[in-house]
């Protein structure tokens, strides 16, 4: 929709206002669904449930920790916060082209645990549960996978791996 | 013999010797004919002196007869013999003393130094004269005396003494004579035999010597001769060859000149024509130059209107510069919108999951979640739309510029062309006032040429009356030669004789 000048730009305003005016609808009996942030990382989509996602940002420069696994690409500073960023290449194999990452996921629940390195976010979906499939090799990250070939990602058992982390106390 | 001596001296010396020994046999023979005539004269002469010798006798004898007769008869008659006789007498004794009888007793005596004494002719005179006298006395007597007396004086016997001593007188005298002819006879016979030796040998000897030195000489004469000969006719083959040659060749270059002056002559009038051509490129020369200062002022022209459109295009480049900065600054708006696009994308995907992770009370949220996502997208593409207009003008722009500047280089060319085009014009020009003058000089000098040309024209003429004269003279020499050829065949037949 082209912006062709005050008047129309008023008028499209006036709109969405009054579709934001109006009463919410009842919602529809719930059909089990989840809502998972989708994103990618070279060839391959990954969903990521929302519950675990802080927010969503554009990946500047990492810093390169020397001695770190594979897995921590480096320390990113979000907002103030220096969190890990993880390059789920090293867990998942994954084609891609080497290179650095455009975003990073800043995932955590009560705070913000690590940043997830992406290629690519496209948005919220919502995907109903029974349209899921088990994945490949379960017991992995992957939770499931939805009938796009998108890979939903456990996250709980990606927040608990031990591999994320790094512990500064252990000599 | 050497060659020094001429012919001539050899020929005369050859005939000289020839002449020499014929002279010689003919002085033998001469001299010995002369003797022998001379012998023969004496011969006759003896002859004579024993006949006048006899005739004297027979004389005495006839005056004896008469003087007898008379006596007998004493008729005067038959003294007739007796005077007749006494004159005849005389006459003999002129005869005897003519023929120089003294000489021929002397040479007699000599012959027979140791022979008796030869009587002379004054013994015969005298004895004669006393004889007559004696017959005169008795003639005398008879007449006078009568016959008696005259007998007496016969019985004397004196006449016959005197008859004999006058017999012996002329008997010695004919002995001397005889003596004398037998002398001559042989000195005749050895003369004669001298003369026929000497001729006859003379003569062989002569002919030997003559043939030998005939032959020699002939020799001498014929070798060099032959030798000359064969030499002038040798050198005059080489020469008849010569000048035959010369003939060819002067005949030649009689061509040659011709050919020459012909090609002088074209020469001459492709001078003129070119001095003709000349005056016309002058001609045309002038034209060019009129021509080459319009063509300049075209192309200054040319060059001024290429100079207002390279302004024109220089005003364009500025305005489309103009254009790119303006669109260059819409770019960077278009990219600061953009920009702000994407931080909504992300406020929308922020505003998502925190209105997720809301949950229920998060809902209303998510719908603004949503409307932010919209406007977003929105957002994007219009510029996206922005950014492709914006691409087009850019190309357009480009374009533009491109063709300007295109432009701009065409006109650059175009003026570089025209003035290239000026210069070449300018020096065209300068070319063509150049050549007019050269033209000019040219025709001038052209003059001068056809003059020289002329002159070279005479000059050659002049060689070919030469060289024309030159082959006449060669073919006199030539035919000279010819004849000279011919006179040493001549020469040749003579020396050898015609076959």
């Amino acid at each position: 929709m082209m912006v062709r000048g005050r008047e129309d730009a008023a008028v499209v305003l006036a709109n969405r206002a009054r579709e934001l005016a109006r009463p919410v609808a009842a919602p529809t009996p719930a059909v089990p669904m989840i809502e998972v942030l989708c994103f990618s990382l070279g060839a391959e989509r990954f969903g990521l449930d929302t519950g675990f996602v802080r927010e969503i940002a554009r990946s500047a420069e990492l810093t390169r920790v020397p001695g770190a696994p594979q897995v921590i690409a480096g320390l990113s500073a979000v907002r103030g916060d220096i969190l890990a960023a993880v390059d789920l290449t090293a867990l998942i194999p994954v084609p891609r082209p080497p290179g650095p990452f455009s975003w990073i996921i800043v995932c955590g629940t009560a705070q913000a645990e690590f940043g997830l390195l992406a290629d690519t976010v496209e948005n919220v979906a919502t995907i109903p549960v029974s349209q899921l499939l088990e994945p490949p090799r379960p017991g992995g990250l992957a939770h499931s996978v939805a009938r796009d070939g998108l890979v939903v990602l456990d996250a709980a058992a990606l927040i608990s791996d031990s591999r994320l982390f790094i512990d500064y106390r252990t000599p | 013999m050497t060659l020094r001596i001429s012919i001539a001296q050899k020929l005369a010396a050859a005939f000289a010797w020839s002449l020499a020994l014929l002279i010689a046999i003919g002085a033998v023979a001469y001299l010995k004919t002369d003797e022998l005539l001379d012998t023969a004269a004496a011969v006759t002469r003896s002859y004579a002196i024993r006949e006048a010798a006899a005739t004297l006798l027979a004389d005495v004898v006839n005056a004896e007869t008469g003087e007898r007769g008379y006596l007998l008869t004493g008729a005067g008659a038959y003294l007739e013999p007796y005077d007749f006789a006494l004159a005849q007498i005389g006459k003999d004794f002129e005869k005897l003393s003519k023929l120089d009888v003294e000489r021929d007793l002397r040479a007699a005596a000599a012959l027979a130094p140791n022979g008796p004494a030869a009587s002379t002719i004054e013994v015969l005179r005298k004895r004669v004269t006393t004889r007559l006298t004696q017959l005169a006395e008795t003639i005398e007597a008879r007449r006078l005396k009568g016959l008696d007396a005259a007998i007496d004086l016969i019985l004397t016997n004196r006449g016959k003494e005197a008859n004999d001593e006058i017999r012996v007188a002329v008997a010695d005298i004919e002995q001397a004579e005889t003596r004398l002819l037998q002398a001559r006879e042989a000195a005749a016979h050895n003369a004669a035999q001298l003369t026929f030796g000497t001729i006859l040998y003379g003569t062989l000897l002569s002919i030997v010597l003559s043939a030998v030195v005939g032959y020699r000489v002939t020799r001498s004469i014929t070798h060099p001769l032959r030798a000359a000969v064969a030499a002038l006719s040798s050198s005059a083959a080489e020469m008849l060859a010569g000048t035959s040659q010369q003939a060819a060749g002067a005949e030649e270059q009689a061509a040659a000149v011709a050919q020459t002056a012909a090609a002088v002559g074209e020469i001459v009038a492709a001078v003129q024509h070119a001095a003709e051509r000349v005056k016309s490129v002058a001609e045309a020369a002038n034209k060019a130059v009129v021509t080459g200062d319009a063509g300049r002022r075209a192309v200054t022209e040319t060059i001024g209107v290429m100079g207002a459109v390279k302004e024109q295009s220089e005003s364009i480049a500025h305005s489309i510069l103009g254009l790119a900065e303006h669109a260059e600054a819409i770019g960077e708006i278009i990219a600061a919108v953009n920009d702000i696009a994407e931080q909504t994308n992300l406020l929308a995907l922020n505003a998502a999951i925190e209105a997720s992770r809301a949950g229920e009370r998060g809902r209303g949220f998510s719908v603004v979640a949503a409307e932010i996502k919209l406007l977003a997208d929105q957002s994007k593409r219009a510029t996206a739309q922005v950014r492709q207009i914006l691409g087009d003008i850019q190309k357009a722009t480009n374009g533009a510029v491109v063709a300007t500047e295109r432009g701009t280089k065409s006109v650059e060319e175009a003026i570089r062309t025209a003035n290239l085009a000026g210069t070449t014009i300018s020096t065209l020009a300068d070319t063509i006032a150049d050549s007019a003058d050269a033209a000019v000089l040219v025709t001038a000098s052209a003059g001068q040429h056809a003059a020289g040309m002329s002159q070279i024209q005479q000059g050659i003429e002049s060689i070919s009356q030469a060289a024309t004269q030159n082959l006449a003279a060669t073919r006199g020499t030539e035919r000279a030669a010819h004849a000279l050829d011919e006179l040493g065949v001549r020469l040749k037949s003579l020396l050898v004789g015609t076959a």
